[in-house]
């Protein structure tokens, strides 16, 4: 009981954990996006001429596109001209060793509960630290170089490994693909580049910590992670972000490839500053996640648990291309107060005996809305695709929202597609029962709830799936009772 | 006022011909034209119209043609449902024909007859009730109907009434026409009451007009209100139905859409529930060949607590068919207590049929049960097997196997001659 006490505490008393600024100078872009904006990101990093101009063409796209306005959520217009689309932390030296690190970063990431120190000797997790926008530090870099594993930031492999880069950036996500997408393709600041050569098995989990720190700048990173024949990999992304009054906004995009016989797990934690309790605040964050199954036998899955974010509104895909190969999208959206999540996957089923699989675990509370929203599409040349979904929803409280959207398009008879979704909320029943054993109607709830999103938990690795359940109560602090 | 939707233009000069009266249909025709002018015919890129392209149907430049067409047509090539004992409603083209027409229950205050008719007679229920429920701000369709419809069917069923006999109503569209027909009907019933009504679209040929129907029915409280709608005649129709209806306190109100046939057709099922206690069922089945495109789209608003509705709807799409089904359950956030289900099951039984479906929720109560199950797939093959084993031929197999799928609508009627009568329908199309 102890600790269950410790736990309410915890929750009760946090506000956002972990809001705080760290001090550090910053290289900033002028304020608004003009061609001279992504001109200057792209000379600022030293780009080559190919880069800069397919930025500039992902800007004269989003020129010509417009913001679109179907999702079920509502936010005030974002003025594009008052974001600050670069800021940098200044280039130091080149460091060799921890130790040359900024002590303020070190200390941000002590107060995010991951010190650095730890990180080093935490078997099995590499991090490359993006902060505002930029990779300070790359650990382990070395020892997945011996394995032939490329991990750096997005701006090292534009300079180390141009071929690999043209020719996959874009390949999955086209810069025109929708509005937010052009806008990250034009200004995006940095991210990270994973390639995983033929046969080879990433001994560790790939890991990225991606904190928003200057005011009013937009984080737009680009991941690109490829999977060549025969590879695995594990990624993990993890968000945090500093408290803010204004709402930043945040774009990114992730392109995943996965060659013959490749597989790729991908695990988001996702906690943005979700606002205030009455709303005001918060992280708008919009991304585009895509995956594509291109070879035979190739595996894609994502899993993410959302809890952060003022609005979440992102739609992690995978197109199933290649024969036999299988995609998963295993997700938990938690919204509280005034959050708005409109969320899912798509799953577009090209190849034939593609499989998919969407579990999707909704939970609203407080005066949030929240939105599964997903596509299963079984193309005409797709025997014997294979998809099953399942979205459940669950209410907290009588002044919150829960939607299910799903889109199914079949045109191939031998497809075999089955979804189902359930919406209510926790039983009386249940929660007597647990009041019985001497369990407190929060606790109860707790517990409810982490059994609830088992499913989707157990394909997280473990340090993550710990982290969330932790999340996961901080979250719905005070929604119950 | 803004500019007029470029597809709304030619509606819009002939709607100006129209002599305006001083009736309910003549006051509603002008703010429904007025939104018309503004929306004009859906596209694909609308939302609601993404699976279903109604506005190829009018790159032709259509026309209202219910005011130009005659009304005569040789009761042979009908199907007035002669097993039935029966009220029969028949319009042509949009308009009443009193020969083809026959009503054999009475009851004080029961009405069943011409719309066009008690319009102009100015009955009470037809003033209160007319054009209450239609959305014409945002139904293009809707609108449409409400500025030009001249004629339909008008039911009003007093308290404390049953009919005895159902209500067949029967629309038929004549051959050789270019254009669009717009009928409207109005189904009122008062408290504990009980109807059946049956309404049938009936396209004589190929090359027929566009029917755009719009029924409004009022559910009084306690009431009971069985409707079904039937399209079952060759391959044939183009055809849009908005069905909007509302039920009272502890009523219960059951849609049955059966579609054996139709070239393009859209069937739009808005309910609100505006009463405690109260249950809807919607049943519908769709089973295609050739290119037939059935979508139906079924809204069901929960605005009370402690009400239940269910929704059942399977297709069987054969050749280059389509079916599209697209529900949405609708829970406000004071209709706590609610139960609403939701299921569709399509079996594909050829490589080019299609099938689009999209269940929705948007539950804004939290002390709720709601769901919704999709799926789609084929004949499973050990099922076939099964049946072969037993002596069976293949054809036979898989008829019996669809058969029993699509039955499971059927069977759902209370309307025993009727459900007989369907079945048989069924079995020949299944065995053709």
């Amino acid at each position: 009981m102890a600790e269950e006490i410790d736990i309410i505490d915890q929750v009760t008393q946090s506000d956002y954990k972990y809001g705080f600024v760290t001090n550090v100078e910053s290289d900033n872009a002028k304020v608004g996006l003009s061609e001279d904006t992504v001109r200057f990101i792209s000379a600022k990093k030293n780009e080559p001429e190919w880069m800069l101009e397919w930025r500039l063409k992902a800007y004269k796209a989003w020129l010509q596109m417009t913001e679109p306005t179907w999702p079920n959520v509502h936010y005030p217009k974002i003025d594009y001209q008052k974001i600050i689309y670069y800021a940098a932390p200044k280039p130091k030296k080149v460091l060799n060793s921890l130790d040359e690190v900024d002590p303020e970063i070190l200390e941000t990431f002590k107060k995010l509960g991951i010190p650095m120190e730890e990180q080093k000797i935490l078997a099995g997790v590499a991090v490359d630290v993006v902060m505002d926008s930029v990779s300070v530090k790359t650990t382990y870099k070395e020892k997945l170089k011996e394995l032939g594993i490329i991990f750096c930031s997005m701006s090292d492999a534009i300079k180390d490994y141009p071929e690999l880069v043209q020719k996959y950036i874009g390949s999955v996500v086209p810069v025109r693909d929708n509005y937010f997408a052009a806008l990250n393709s034009a200004v995006f600041s940095d991210g990270s580049f994973c390639y995983i050569p033929k046969g080879t098995r990433c001994p560790m989990e790939l890991s990225t910590y991606f904190r928003i720190n200057e005011a009013n700048t937009g984080q737009f990173e680009r991941t690109l992670l490829i999977a060549d024949e025969g590879s695995y990999v594990s990624y993990l992304e993890g968000c945090t972000a500093p408290m803010r009054d204004e709402n930043q906004l945040h774009a990114a995009v992730v392109e995943l490839v996965a060659m013959d016989n490749a597989e790729i797990k991908y695990s988001t934690v996702q906690n943005w500053y979700p606002g205030n309790k009455e709303g005001k605040g918060g992280i708008y964050n919009f991304v585009t996640k895509r995956g594509i199954c291109q070879g035979i036998n190739s595996k894609i899955s994502w899993t993410q648990v959302e809890t952060g974010s003022a609005i979440t509104w992102k739609y992690p895909s995978v197109v199933l291309k290649g024969e036999n190969s299988i995609g998963e999208f295993y997700s938990v959206a938690v919204t509280n107060n005034y959050q708005q999540a409109d969320t899912g996957t798509k799953m577009i089923h090209i190849g034939k005996n593609t499989r998919s699989r969407i579990v999707s675990k909704g939970i609203s509370a407080g005066k949030s809305q929240n939105s599964y929203r997903g596509l299963v599409k079984v193309n005409p040349n797709a025997e014997n695709a294979y998809n099953f979904s399942q979205c459940d929803s669950l209410l907290i409280g009588d002044r919150c929202g829960a939607h299910t959207f799903p889109y199914l398009e079949v045109s191939n008879k031998s497809a075999k597609v089955e979804h189902e979704a359930t919406t209510s909320k926790i039983g009386e029943d249940i929660l007597f029962y647990c009041n019985q054993r001497g369990l407190s109607t929060e606790t109860a709830v707790q517990l409810i709830i982490n059994g609830y999103c088992k499913e989707v938990f157990q394909h997280l690795p473990m340090e993550f799936a710990a982290e969330a359940q932790k999340l996961l109560a901080v979250s719905l602090e005070g929604s119950v009772g | 006022m803004n500019a007029i939707h470029p597809t709304a233009q030619a509606f819009y000069e002939q709607w100006e011909q129209l002599e305006p009266t001083q009736t309910p249909m003549g006051i509603a025709r002008k703010p429904a034209m007025d939104s018309f002018a503004q929306l004009g015919i859906p596209t694909i890129r609308h939302e609601d119209w993404k699976y279903t392209n109604v506005a190829a149907q009018f790159k032709a430049g259509l026309t209202d043609i219910t005011n130009i067409t005659s009304n005569t047509v040789d009761a042979n090539h009908l199907n007035l449902f002669p097993f039935l004992k029966a009220n029969r409603l028949v319009f042509v083209n949009g308009h009443f024909s009193p020969t083809l027409s026959d009503v054999i229950d009475a009851a004080e205050g029961l009405v069943i007859g011409s719309l066009a008719l008690y319009n102009e007679l100015g009955h009470m229920a037809l003033r209160d009730n007319y054009n209450t429920l239609a959305n014409n701000d945002k139904e293009a369709f809707s609108a449409l109907n409400t500025a030009f419809a001249q004629d339909g069917a008008f039911i009003y069923v007093p308290a404390k009434t049953e009919v005895a006999h159902p209500v067949i109503i029967v629309h038929v569209t004549t051959e050789g026409l270019q254009g669009v027909i717009n009928s409207r009907s109005l189904i009122v019933t008062g408290r504990s009451s009980r109807l059946d009504v049956i309404e049938s679209h009936q396209y004589l040929g190929n090359d027929t007009a566009l029917g755009n129907q719009l029924l409004e029915i009022v559910v009084g409280e306690n009431g009971l209100v069985n409707y079904h709608k039937i399209m079952t005649d060759g391959n044939i129709g183009k055809h849009v139905g908005n069905l909007v209806a509302k039920q009272g306190n502890d009523s219960r109100f059951n849609t049955y859409v059966v579609n054996l046939a139709g070239q393009l057709v859209r069937n739009n099922m808005v309910v609100d529930i505006d009463g405690k206690n109260s249950e809807a069922g919607f049943y519908g089945l769709y089973s295609l060949d050739g290119a037939s495109q059935v979508d139906n789209h079924v809204t069901v608003k929960h605005n009370e607590p402690h009400c239940e509705s269910h929704q059942l709807f399977k297709g069987l799409l054969d050749d280059k068919s389509t079916g599209v089904f697209n529900g949405r359950i609708f829970v406000k956030q004071d209709a706590q207590k609610t139960n609403a289900f939701q299921s569709n099951k399509t079996i594909l039984l050829s490589e080019q049929a299609n099938t689009y479906t999209k269940p929705q929720l948007e539950i804004f109560a939290d002390d709720v049960k709601c769901s919704h199950g999709a799926t789609m797939g084929q004949i499973d093959q050990t099922m076939v097997f099964y049946l072969r084993a037993r002596g069976l031929d293949e054809a036979q197999a898989r008829a019996m196997l669809n058969q029993a799928f699509a039955a499971d609508v059927i069977e759902k009627i209370t309307l025993e001659p009727l459900k007989e009568w369907l079945l048989n329908q069924l079995t020949q199309q299944l065995t053709r």
